[in-house]
């Protein structure tokens, strides 16, 4: 475990160092917690709250797949990583030591678009009572939608950060990385759209389990995929030139 | 009781494909030795360290550093400088050290003071708050340098520790090396293409071609046995006359003339006696006789040149 918290803590002094990476995570808060729910003022506080689900996840979407991408590929391409593996970390520590970073991350990223629906909402409700339907008093998130934003949430942000080691250390260039990291998240319109689409207008309980479930499967097959794929061996014949 | 060698192989072989690059190597590298590991790009110096970190597995035979075998307990006793430097363009020079000596479990004061020690050593002490990714190729080798010595490990493997250095790193970097190996015993595997420097520092070699091992050797040792006996002849008033009677000698098997200086290759060093002889009996002045000394570049040139034919 200790091993894992160095690699993770170099993660965050070396990657929060990048001012313009930290910038567009906030920035991402801000659409996907702010604009897109402020579009959708005029439904009632329930709709609102669950039609901005899919936003608020995809802010941790967005970040986990840029971090990931980060945390892999870039290091595999400016040669550090070969020196890393010739260390006595486990490849474990260090591909989890990653994971876990990228996972902070975008839950903190979900966590922030959360903050600012909240603020955002609530302010234009003081301004323009009439411009939400329902009950009166402040907006908040019912139980059943935060258990889906911090127990499902981050189950969705494993698939993306696994889909996303795995795409980084097979690729050969940062663009491609970035663009297949943000491909790999379109599977997730499917669960995402059935929560958004489906159970609209009332989110029920067993749905959000039973996805929740299915996300743990899915989430074993990618990080087992990935680490597979994090050997010393398959890491050093890759690096990219 | 320690073990003798610090690097043990044994018919190490590995392949790409359908492309042989090590081709059962075997060598045993004692403990204190600075190891010249020398060879031409592609001939399996980079394939070779990655089997000894265990960052590539071997199709055949094995590999050994100080008697343990290669993996996690091993590389605790190495330090590394690869060919890129792998350091850390958004982390301080002080951070990238702070990192590797968290890896290597050094206790906190110890790893504060030693990072200190090496920064200052290496003269970056007053930029280690800098970040590395602005350095000059020089500053960042020094940096890699120190971070290989984080750990103060019995083995460093160092791949073209010199390169891109001025002069007067160059040295320093150089002298660190001979030191390292003398002051602890510590054993360096020095994968360089420079054979001068291989030359001046290294107390065995190890030539490979094509992922054999042709050589390995002292370098002293490798330029006796390599070099046929050779003297040049520093003489006054010589003759065309004189020339032909001296390339007629039997022992002489190769003479080439520049201005007054003969080199001769000699089928025995004694020989150089007779062709004094002949010379004088000519009417030839001879002013010097001094025995000619190969390089280990012209041997290493050589070989590679019979290797190749």
């Amino acid at each position: 475990m200790r091993e894992i918290l160095i690699v993770t803590r170099k993660e965050f002094r070396e990657q929060l160092r990048q001012r313009r990476d930290v910038l567009r995570y906030l920035w991402f808060a801000v659409v996907f917690g702010g604009l897109f729910p402020l579009t959708n003022m005029g439904q009632s506080r329930e709709a609102l709250a669950i039609g901005s689900l899919p936003w608020l996840a995809y802010a941790g979407v967005v970040t986990a797949s840029g971090t990931t991408v980060g945390a892999f590929f870039l290091e595999r391409q400016r040669g550090t990583l070969e020196t890393l593996l010739a260390t006595p970390l486990s490849d474990l520590a260090i591909f989890a030591g990653k994971v876990i970073f990228s996972l902070f991350i975008s839950l903190l990223s979900v966590l922030a678009a959360v903050a600012v629906e909240l603020v955002a909402v609530n302010a234009a409700f003081v301004v323009a009572p009439q411009g939400m339907r329902g009950v009166a008093g402040p907006f908040s998130f019912p139980p059943l939608i935060c258990f889906a934003l911090f127990v499902t949430g981050p189950l969705l942000l494993v698939y993306v950060i696994g889909a996303s080691t795995l795409i980084s250390l097979r690729v050969r260039s940062i663009r491609t990385a970035n663009l297949l990291g943000l491909l790999s998240t379109l599977p997730l319109v499917v669960p995402v759209g059935l929560v958004s689409l489906v159970a609209r207008p009332g989110l029920n309980w067993g749905f959000v389990i039973a996805l929740t479930g299915a996300m743990v499967v899915v989430d074993a097959v990618a990080l087992r995929v990935a680490l597979g794929l994090f050997g010393r061996e398959t890491v050093v014949l890759n690096i990219p030139t | 009781m320690e073990h003798p060698w610090a690097i043990q192989t044994e018919g190490l072989t590995r392949r790409f494909g359908a492309r042989t690059a090590l081709d059962n190597l075997s060598f045993r590298i004692p403990r204190g030795t600075i190891f010249g590991f020398l060879g031409p790009n592609g001939a399996g110096k980079t394939t070779t360290v990655r089997l000894l970190l265990g960052l590539l597995r071997p199709d055949a035979g094995w590999a050994r550093i100080m008697g343990l075998p290669v993996g996690t307990e091993a590389r605790r006793l190495v330090g590394v400088l690869l060919d890129r430097d792998g350091l850390y363009d958004n982390l301080s020079a002080w951070d990238n050290l702070d990192f590797y000596g968290r890896i290597h479990r050094l206790p906190s004061p110890n790893r504060t003071k030693r990072i200190e020690e090496l920064l200052r050593f290496s003269g970056l002490w007053e930029r280690r708050d800098e970040l590395v990714g602005g350095w000059s190729k020089g500053m960042r080798q020094k940096l890699a340098l120190a971070r290989a010595l984080l750990a103060d490990p019995p083995l460093l493997i160092l791949d073209e520790p010199t390169s891109g250095l001025d002069p007067a790193s160059l040295k320093m970097v150089r002298d660190l090396i001979v030191s390292l190996a003398a002051d602890r015993q510590r054993t360096i595997f020095l994968c360089t293409h420079n054979l001068a420097e291989a030359e001046r520092i290294c107390t065995q070699v190890g030539l490979i071609r094509a992922g054999r091992l042709l050589v390995q050797e002292e370098p002293q040792t490798l330029r006796l046995r390599m070099s046929r006996p050779q003297v040049i002849i520093t003489t006054s008033g010589l003759s065309r006359e004189a020339v032909m009677a001296v390339r007629r000698l039997p022992m002489v098997q190769d003479l080439a003339v520049e201005g007054a200086d003969l080199t001769l290759t000699l089928s025995e060093p004694a020989a150089s006696e007779a062709v004094v002889a002949t010379l004088v009996a000519e009417g030839v002045g001879v002013r010097e006789v001094r025995r000619a000394t190969r390089s280990l570049e012209d041997i290493y040139l050589e070989l590679m040149q019979e290797e190749e034919g």
